[in-house]
């Protein structure tokens, strides 16, 4: 029973981003790791990403952004989380982020988006 | 021949000492004296690509078109020896000469220059042209390096007027330039920096700038620190996202675009780059970016509150619908317990007469009775209406618990409430979930009352019990299953605990039990609501605490505690 429950989750890596969900698990969340430079093209691929995720998970399921290893962050950036922030909370998809490396939490706190999000450390399910 | 060389002295002379085109009028002096000729002229075409002649005994050189150039040229003159020919009259001069000799310039022959002399008498004899050659040798050679000269002055000329233009050009557009143009030394130290970048920084005069770095001019030190790493790593950086912090307080946000230069050793000896200040744009997005997460925010609200105030409605009409029945159950049931004690008077009133039929001793009477068997008949009356007064009472006790758990408080006041009352209210109402899977025990103690919304609370006590009955019958498990009630009185608090000894709740997802929505159980058995809802009622409704532990494998444990003074008053 726990083999095919664990045979249900599915990692995918396309560049700087990796996925991690899976569909039997709903105690096990959607973990979407983002690595190196969160510039516009980045940024864009993670937009699709993670709007796919949202589309695909059932409501009511937890999506964590693992930022710890982003080093930089463009607007672009954090303007691409709001937005799956908003379409997570659309599909009643709770949405976290990371804890945040100082000076990516500064450019958060600068735009004045911080506060919207909730930092909360991802804990991949044992495998 | 030795005319020819003082001659050839006296050319060098003109040339040493005159480096302007009239050197050339000296010249054709110097050699149609020498000649003894009556005219002599220099045509040549100069660094400036102009076609131009020097006559003899004129002041300036004359400049003539191309074609009237070539006209007198190519009818007159051989390119490679002298020619000799009669009656021509150079352009501009009326009289025409008789005897002439031209000999081209230049030994590389090529045809850039003319030496043409006149005489009107006696004609040019082998002496005098072999002379002729050789003072043109010298003047061509003369003549050839001048050119070159003045080629290479002329091309040195253009380019330094190429290059003032560039510098202007690029002058302009550095100083003009609406974006923040800089240069920077290998230490990261400004260079050189535009207007634009003083305004973009904030400062006024250069002298502020130049000499430092980025950190040192801005509050944010670490702003150009990804900036550094990036163009010592890659050479370049294109499109980086840079925030800086001016020492007044200003935000910029800033797109830069630069590239390194590096010395052989691949040491960085300048940075060249570009800055754009994209602060209004990022201004605009942020305000969508805003916009867009408060309406998500007040849908997801609203939403919530929809769907809370659904539920709440929900139960609270099953409590009305049960409340009600109860209340039409109850008028009848009035008049069965009176008809019930009415019998049981006229019942006992019959006994009485059967036993003083019995004490006049008719013969007959003992054999009816028996037949009948009366004496049994008594007997078993007296347990069916013993029987029918406990029924009653359960239903009594029932009809009033329905009653008493869904009553909807009419002023919205908070009501004494007993918490055991309310206790063994809900037990009534849960019964039938629990009584299959489940004993009871209860450990109530005498605790006072508190001030509450009694229907609510009793909501709370029935969904922590039948998610404690629905979870230990998940189980499938073969020995009855056990929920002990206890209430207690604790620092200003009445409480209640609620054990079971079900499969309890995974660690996991202990901290998300209260979240709405959040359910465990099948699609269509459980909305995700219940505790949600309990949550809502005890601590934001009645200031209380609602708390729960469990042991996986073990059970799991609520704690409702309402303070016994209304909070706030």
């Amino acid at each position: 029973m726990i083999d095919e429950r664990v045979a249900m989750r599915r990692t995918v890596e396309i560049e700087d981003i990796q996925i991690l969900w899976s569909y039997a698990e709903p105690e096990f969340p959607a973990i979407v790791v983002v690595k190196g430079e969160l510039d516009l093209k980045l940024a864009y691929r993670l937009r699709a990403a993670l709007f796919e995720l949202i589309n695909l998970l059932s409501p009511g399921r937890d999506l964590y952004v693992d930022l710890r290893s982003v080093e930089y962050i463009s607007s672009a950036g954090v303007g691409i989380l709001s937005a799956a922030l908003v379409h997570a909370s659309e599909r009643n998809i709770r949405f976290f982020i990371s804890t945040l490396r100082p000076k990516v939490r500064s450019v958060f706190d600068t735009l004045g988006l911080l506060t919207w999000f909730t930092e909360r450390d991802p804990i991949a399910a044992e495998s | 021949m030795l005319q020819s060389l003082e001659l050839a002295v006296e050319l060098f002379r003109i040339y040493l000492i005159d480096e302007s085109e009239e050197a050339n009028i000296a010249a054709i002096d110097a050699i149609t004296a020498a000649f003894s000729a009556v005219a002599g002229a220099l045509f040549y075409v100069n660094a400036e690509n102009q076609y131009r002649f020097s006559l003899a005994g004129s002041q300036f050189p004359i400049g003539l078109t191309e074609d009237r150039w070539r006209e007198c040229i190519n009818d007159h003159t051989k390119s490679d020896q002298i020619k000799q020919f009669d009656d021509w009259a150079i352009p501009g001069i009326e009289h025409p000469v008789r005897y002439w000799a031209s000999s081209p310039l230049y030994a590389s022959g090529s045809g850039n220059g003319y030496v043409f002399l006149g005489k009107d008498s006696g004609g040019w004899t082998d002496d005098e042209i072999a002379g002729f050659h050789s003072v043109t040798d010298v003047i061509s050679e003369i003549v050839a390096i001048r050119y070159k000269r003045e080629l290479e002055s002329r091309t040195r000329r253009e380019a330094e007027e190429r290059l003032e233009a560039i510098a202007l050009r690029m002058q302009t557009f550095f100083e003009s330039s609406r974006d923040m143009i800089y240069t920077m030394d290998g230490d990261y130290r400004f260079t050189s920096v535009n207007s634009a970048g003083l305004r973009l920084l904030g400062v006024e005069d250069e002298r502020l700038v130049l000499g430092h770095t980025f950190g040192e001019l801005v509050e944010n030190k670490d702003a150009h620190e990804f900036f550094a790493q990036k163009i010592a790593r890659d050479g370049y950086v294109a499109d980086l996202e840079v925030v800086l912090r001016r020492v007044d307080g200003v935000i910029r946000f800033c797109l830069e675009t630069s590239h390194a230069i590096k010395n052989e050793s691949g040491a960085i000896i300048e940075i060249q780059g570009h800055i754009k200040d994209i602060t209004e744009r990022i201004r605009n997005e942020r305000e969508i970016w805003q916009m867009n997460l408060e309406l998500a925010d007040v849908n997801l609200r609203l939403t919530q509150t929809q769907n809370l105030m659904v539920q709440h409605e929900k139960l609270a009409s099953i409590g009305q619908l049960a409340a009600g029945i109860a209340h039409e159950i109850n008028n009848p049931l009035g008049f069965l317990k009176s008809n019930q004690a009415m019998l049981v008077s006229y019942f006992k009133t019959i006994q009485s007469v059967h036993e003083q039929v019995r004490a006049l001793n008719i013969p007959e009477r003992e054999a009816i009775a028996r037949a009948a068997d009366l004496e049994y008949l008594f007997d078993e009356a007296d347990h069916i209406f013993a029987e029918n007064d406990e029924g009653f009472a359960r239903i009594v006790q029932i009809i009033s618990n329905l009653m008493t758990f869904a009553r909807m408080e009419k002023n919205g006041d908070f009501e004494d409430y007993d918490v055991n009352e309310g206790i063994e209210r809900t037990l009534v109402v849960a019964a039938n979930e629990i009584k299959y899977v489940a004993d009871v025990i209860k450990e109530l103690d005498g605790v006072p009352h508190v001030p509450a919304h009694g229907g609510e609370i009793n909501q709370v006590i029935l969904n922590i019990l039948v998610n404690a009955a629905q979870a230990i019958a998940g189980q499938k498990r073969t020995e009855r299953g056990r929920i002990a009630i206890k209430t207690f009185l604790e620092g200003g608090y009445v409480g209640i605990l609620i054990s079971d000894d079900g499969p309890g709740i995974p660690q996991e997802i202990m901290t998300r039990i209260f979240d709405p929505f959040f359910t465990t159980k099948d699609p269509g058995k459980g909305t995700g609501l219940g505790l949600n809802i309990s949550y809502d009622i005890i601590v934001n409704k009645h200031k209380g605490r609602l708390t729960a532990e469990s042991e996986p494998g073990k059970g799991a444990t609520f704690r409702i505690e309402l303070p016994i003074t209304r909070p706030g008053v």
